[in-house]
């Protein structure tokens, strides 16, 4: 122990992901991990980490990344210095733009429509810790079950699919209009003349599931692209976010977080949540000034994201006995 | 015509009992197999079709659906 104290910036620390705890001798380490996958060796080191500087455990946060908790804080420049040489990258805290979340995506689960744990790594690696009035998280999720929260997030995405019908394949076995009708909203329906489904576009709500069940391949993936959803948060005051845009291609999503950081930047107040920023100054002029090249198919549900109109059915039952 | 009820029956099993049924079948004939909502009804027919059987239809009852399908050509 060096007998002279040591100035702390604690908040200077805290940008970089390591946060003081309530019990004000340790802090929190905090390990960026974008869009949820980390590599084996680096989980490893990252245990190790917690052997040698904490209390030998890790904590998993809400935003996918894993907290060394109980580094004391004479440690904090050796953990520093062992973190950049396993190729392991701090993660911050704060009034910026956190790690950027996301689902597995369509690689691993069959829903999925896009790659959002890639993309989530590309935008994390542009835009990370640009500096805001307050925190600002960006989600990717790979359909519109929305694993990632999309609707609350300060700016989320999930992928969605414009369904196209290829008519020599189909042999008219009513597969997709009946799956259609508890998933996305009787979109689909028979034509009893041609005996083939027939797509009302503004029931759709492109979830991709006639894609994925067609088991004679008549469906195909037509468009492909992303959902916009802007100014969502949890908290003490929750907000469902608005939805802005449809079918942004993978690149443009990007070019939508740099417009909308540019806006919040400009117009929010110190500490002021990107949502409140929208509510306080009007959705309509924030799309105006922010996103005007983009624009949503139809009118959305705020409340259930689903195509206002549109009731959801569920056919499954739930047979406790069946299940042994 | 057979008749499968694998209602209760999770997947891969439903695929499975539903691919040894039209295994012992000739070749046009047809099976009406029973699957509950859900990885069933989303799974079972893509896995028949794409093994070269054809799905001829897809009934929704209360809580399960009927589907009908047709065993393929040998190849």
């Amino acid at each position: 122990m060096t007998p002279e104290k040591k100035v702390v910036d604690v908040r200077a620390l805290k940008a970089t992901g390591m946060i003081r705890q309530t019990e004000r001798e340790y802090f929190v380490v905090r390990l960026r991990v974008p869009g949820g996958n980390l590599e084996a060796d680096k989980l490893i080191r990252a245990a190790e980490l917690a052997k040698k500087y904490g209390r030998g455990y890790c904590h998993f946060t809400f935003q996918q990344s894993v907290e060394v908790p109980y580094v004391k804080g004479e440690d904090l420049d050796r953990i520093k210095e062992e973190i950049e040489a396993s190729g392991l990258r701090l993660a911050n805290c704060g009034p910026r733009v956190r790690a950027v979340t996301a689902c597995q995506g369509c690689k691993v689960n069959p829903y999925g429509r896009v790659d959002a744990p890639a993309l989530a790594a590309q935008a994390d690696e542009k835009y990370f810790g640009i500096h805001c009035p307050a925190k600002f998280k960006v989600s990717y999720s790979g359909c519109n079950i929305g694993c990632a929260n999309p609707q609350e997030n300060d700016l989320g995405f999930h992928g969605m699919v414009e369904p196209k019908l290829i008519p020599e394949l189909c042999n008219g076995c009513t597969l997709c209009v009946q799956l259609c009708r508890s998933r996305a909203g009787e979109a689909l329906v028979m034509n009893e003349e041609t005996n083939l489904p027939e797509w009302i576009e503004e029931r759709c709500t492109h979830c991709g599931e006639c894609v994925y069940c067609c088991p004679t391949l008549a469906w195909v993936a037509g468009r492909v692209g992303h959902a916009v959803y802007v100014g969502g948060k949890h908290g003490r005051f929750p907000r469902w976010s608005n939805r802005v845009a449809d079918f942004v291609s993978d690149e443009d999503t990007f070019k939508v977080i740099e417009h909308c950081v540019a806006w919040y930047q400009r117009n929010a107040k110190r500490g002021e949540r990107f949502g409140t920023a929208i509510d306080r100054l009007g959705l309509e002029r924030f799309k105006k000034a922010a996103l005007p090249e983009f624009t949503t198919v139809q009118d959305w549900d705020r409340t259930g994201s689903r195509p206002k109109g549109i009731e959801y059915r569920v056919l499954h039952t739930w047979d406790p006995e069946a299940e042994g | 015509m057979k008749l499968l009820d694998l209602r209760g029956c999770i997947c891969p099993m439903n695929w499975v009992k539903t691919k040894l049924a039209l295994e012992e079948m000739e070749s046009g004939e047809e099976i009406e197999v029973w699957l509950d909502d859900g990885e069933p009804i989303r799974n079972v027919p893509r896995s028949a079709a794409g093994e070269g059987h054809r799905v001829v239809r897809v009934a929704p009852q209360d809580s399960f659906f009927r589907v009908l399908i047709k065993r393929g050509g040998d190849s």
